[in-house]
């Protein structure tokens, strides 16, 4: 009877102490954050390959689909007249790079 | 974007500009014509409304999808942008390609037009690159871009020759693509 008495109070010890954990972790003093800074935006291998085209040949870049050009990889390859002949061709014929069909979809 | 090859095709069709106008705006028929003559399985069906999207089959080697971007039969220059697969020798190769296809009438030559197909292609890596810029690989896929305009030509000439007079019998029509190739057999 006497070992079961004490074995319900260590078994009620243990659960207060484990009540109290939370609490007490609740109440220990959050470590000072620094200013968050503003997440890198994702961009995607084919937003890159877009990106870089209308920038390298120098095409209107439609509002909200290009990041910062410093947070985008620059390509291996130089974007000359030859590279940019049919997409040119085809922004002075009014499919550009925000085009529904052709441009690049967000 | 880094990779890219071009295919271009300089020739003549034995076709009048109006008649080419006319198979170019209903790719359906014009993709029937050329199985009933030329006995290819070939197959083209409009997935929009404006009939600017197009999907189509060569037998069974090459299939893809194509939307009219730009050009017109009027401008005689056609650009169409599509995604396709293509097997070619030992190769099946898939992705983006774009078309630019002009004509005109050949100088001196009465329903004969002179045209230029050029292709372009985007490789997705450098071995794939490289293979499609061999000169044998160039060869065949350009030889298979020609049949397809062989096909045209030989359909056109077919039809002109008096090919449809059994066509317009034959059951394998319907009333309605009938009723487009007496319109089309009126053309000059």
């Amino acid at each position: 009877m006497k070992d079961a008495s004490r074995t319900g109070r260590f078994l009620m010890c243990v659960l207060v102490a484990a009540m109290w954990q939370p609490i007490l972790g609740a109440g220990k003093a959050k470590p000072i954050e620094s200013t968050p800074q503003p997440a890198k935006p994702r961009v995607t291998d084919s937003q890159k390959d877009f990106c870089n085209l209308v920038w390298g040949c120098g095409l209107p870049v439609p509002p909200g689909y290009c990041p910062d050009p410093a947070l985008v990889e620059k390509p291996k390859f130089v974007f000359d007249s030859t590279r940019c002949q049919e997409a040119r061709l085809l922004n002075s014929r009014g499919v550009g790079p925000g085009h529904p069909l052709v441009g690049f979809n967000l | 974007m880094e990779y890219r090859v071009i295919y271009t095709i300089e020739d003549e069709l034995p076709i009048s500009e109006e008649r080419l106008a006319y198979l170019l705006a209903d790719l359906p028929l014009a993709a029937h014509l050329i199985s009933y003559f030329i006995k290819e399985p070939y197959t083209a069906e409009y997935i929009d409304a404006q009939h600017t999207h197009f999907k189509g089959t060569k037998g069974k080697r090459l299939r893809g999808d194509a939307t009219l971007i730009s050009g017109s039969s009027i401008e005689k220059r056609l650009f169409y942008f599509g995604y396709g697969v293509a097997t070619v020798a030992w190769w099946t190769l898939k992705g983006p390609a774009l078309m630019d296809f002009t004509y005109a009438p050949a100088p001196g030559k009465s329903k004969v037009l002179k045209y230029k197909m050029k292709l372009l292609v985007f490789p997705g890596n450098g071995v794939i690159n490289g293979i499609m810029n061999l000169g044998l690989f160039k060869k065949v896929v350009l030889s298979k871009v020609k049949e397809v305009l062989q096909d045209i030509t030989k359909t056109a000439t077919k039809l002109a020759g008096g090919g449809s007079a059994d066509l317009l019998k034959s059951k394998e029509w319907t009333p309605e693509e009938k009723k487009k190739i007496e319109e089309f057999l009126k053309l000059p």
